[in-house]
């Protein structure tokens, strides 16, 4: 029988694919930790049901704990409650990837977050999610079509920047 | 394609990473036990009976493993942990069915016992989530919404054995909403496919059913409603709210002119849909977004409008009738000035700026209208919200934060009567009350 795979053994690994996907979102290298942490530490209470295949459980945790600091480090700002570390060169492309990917439907967000924003290989997506590849690539490219619209959409475009890749 | 948005030296986790990981953890898992042995307790004395040994059940990982796969078809009575139901309807206070996505399905789940436990009832539903279902009774369902086909379509599936099998409804093109009142089942469609483009105002009909849905016929005259067959009208534009089983409104959120402004527009019937009768829109122009309807009764209308959306708030006004729409009066109003062009409405602050309502919200299941005073609102990505004065203040539902609800997630809410409601948060969890005022979290 295998042996269960123990959470210390990929901290590691799982950590910094939060920290990153995280990071893509925020950009504050703090919130970005406490993003990582905060995932993590879910995953840990969650283990005995996710340590066959973690991955994919940390990376939408990870990408939806990150919009919503976004959105509320939005509203400090437009409040007057100035946050930290706010002064930063992509913010206003990674608000404007928040809200593009909120409002994709859920099967499209959970594809594209784990194919483009942490950059996995379509097969490993298809494993991580239960789906054929075939459906990884339909859902990757509609999902990229409504990004594409809705950062176009915006006036900033930022559509143009939104294409596959790899 | 997002690495130039990386950190170009991204930290290293250490042994004191961990930790910080680990005490967090524990946190977590204190806060958990602590609400389940707050369940506990309250079922012992309401048992009249005491606990003298440790309570031990099966793990999740033992009760949920074939679930927790999210690979392949599960077997119809399956064990469905309530953390990953997506939404939620209940006909009584224990019977309940669900929406879960499982891997590449979307199935449906069972409880019979008000929510404590599900089992898959159809482990591949025929359409996709986030569709719209709803249940008249524990045999009688239907099932709509969700992506439109390739041909631009949304079906009507219904079953009569309790969501074991679907058959598909002989209405469409688009089915928008639906509504059961026992057999007697309506249907707003549209008579347009979904086009990406260059799509020109279709009408919409409403068509009638008395035998739980397996023959349909039109209502006797054509509704004045029109819908934009350029927008997703399967989930969002059209609301059908009915009253009883003649009474009905159905309030349209399209393109009145052909172009990009949007409007509300609000039908009314009282003989069944032989003849309707339009009614005044009361929103203001500037919430151009969306609108979402509410009747606890013949007369009392609860209609909300939407701006656009931006960073997690959303300027919001509620308008309410009590004499079947001919007149409203504003009743609240969450102002965003930035997002209305700087305008403003009175009666500010009594609803919350945070969260979405339509068009984000799942359905028009996110606002349970009870009686003339007593309502519930849980905006998407924010949290449950109740008022007991007619709308004019809403308050945080206290009883589920201290049951657990962490704010910033979206779902819906159901009453099945004045004290018997749910709260499911998607992919979260499922929460309860029993005397309208107190909740608990529902399994795993």
């Amino acid at each position: 029988m295998a042996e269960a795979v123990r959470f210390e053994d990929v901290f590691a690994d799982l950590y910094r694919l939060a920290y990153r996907v995280s990071f893509r979102v925020l950009g504050d290298r703090g919130d970005a930790e406490d993003v990582a942490q905060e995932a993590l530490a879910r995953a840990h209470v969650r283990w005995a049901r996710l340590r066959d295949r973690p991955h994919g459980w940390v990376v939408t945790v990870s990408t939806n704990l990150a919009i919503d600091r976004l959105r509320r480090r939005s509203r400090a700002t437009s409040s007057g409650i100035e946050p930290v570390a706010l002064v930063e060169t992509h913010l206003s492309e990674r608000i404007d990837l928040a809200r593009a990917l909120r409002r994709l439907p859920r099967r499209q967000r959970e594809v594209v977050v784990l194919r483009y924003l942490a950059d996995w290989p379509e097969l490993e997506v298809a494993g991580a999610l239960g789906c054929s590849p075939g459906t990884v690539k339909s859902h990757a490219s509609r999902g990229l079509a409504h990004l594409r619209h809705d950062l176009e959409e915006r006036g900033l475009g930022g559509g143009d920047d939104v294409r596959a890749s790899g | 394609m997002f690495e130039h948005l990386d950190d170009p030296e991204p930290p290293d986790p250490t042994h004191r990473t961990l930790g910080g990981v680990l005490a967090r953890a524990a946190r977590l898992r204190r806060r958990r036990v602590t609400a389940v042995l707050g369940v506990v307790m309250v079922a012992a004395l309401s048992l009249g009976i005491v606990i003298g040994v440790a309570v031990s059940g099966p793990s999740p990982s033992q009760t949920f493993a074939a679930f927790d796969s999210q690979t392949g078809l599960l077997a119809a009575g399956t064990p469905v942990p309530s953390s990953d139901l997506a939404s939620v309807v209940f006909v009584g206070d224990v019977h309940g069915f669900a929406l879960v996505v499982h891997g590449a399905q979307t199935l449906l789940a069972e409880s019979g016992d008000g929510g404590d436990t599900w089992r898959v009832t159809d482990p591949s539903l025929p359409v996709s989530f986030p569709a719209q279902f709803e249940f008249s009774d524990t045999a009688h369902g239907y099932l709509w919404g969700g992506p439109p086909s390739s041909a631009g379509t949304v079906a009507l599936w219904t079953t009569s054995n309790g969501g074991r099998t679907w058959g598909r409804a002989g209405i469409g093109p688009v089915v928008s909403d639906v509504s059961a009142i026992g057999p007697d089942v309506w249907a707003v469609v549209g008579t347009c496919a979904i086009r990406a483009t260059g799509a020109p105002l279709c009408p919409v009909v409403v068509d009638v059913s008395t035998d739980d849905g397996r023959t349909w016929a039109p209502a006797g005259a054509t509704s004045p409603l029109s819908e934009n067959a350029e927008v997703s009208v399967s989930d969002e534009n059209i609301e059908l709210a009915r009253i009883t089983r003649t009474r009905a409104y159905v309030l349209t959120f399209a393109s009145q002119t052909g172009t990009s402004e949007m409007a509300g527009s609000l039908s009314y019937t009282a003989d069944g849909g032989e003849t309707w009768a339009s009614r005044r829109d009361p929103c203001p122009p500037y919430f151009d977004f969306g609108q979402q309807i509410a009747a606890s009764g013949t007369d009392d209308l609860w209609l909300i409008c939407a701006s656009q959306a931006s960073s997690g708030t959303q300027a919001k006004a509620l308008y309410r009738s009590s004499d079947g729409g001919v007149q409203w009066a504003l009743a609240a109003a969450a102002n965003a000035p930035v997002l209305t062009g700087g305008t403003v409405l009175g009666a500010g602050g009594g609803l919350p700026s945070a969260g979405y309502v339509t068009p984000y919200s799942l359905g028009h299941e996110n606002l349970a209208v009870l009686t003339p005073t007593t309502a519930w609102l849980f905006p998407d990505r924010s949290g449950a919200f109740e008022t007991t004065d007619g709308g004019r203040t809403w308050g945080v539902v206290a009883g589920l934060a201290r049951a657990g609800v962490v704010n910033g997630g979206s779902g819906n809410v159901v009453f099945a009567d004045a004290t018997h409601g749910w709260v499911c948060v998607t992919g979260t969890g499922l929460w309860r009350t029993t005397d309208g005022r107190n909740w608990q979290r529902l399994g795993p």
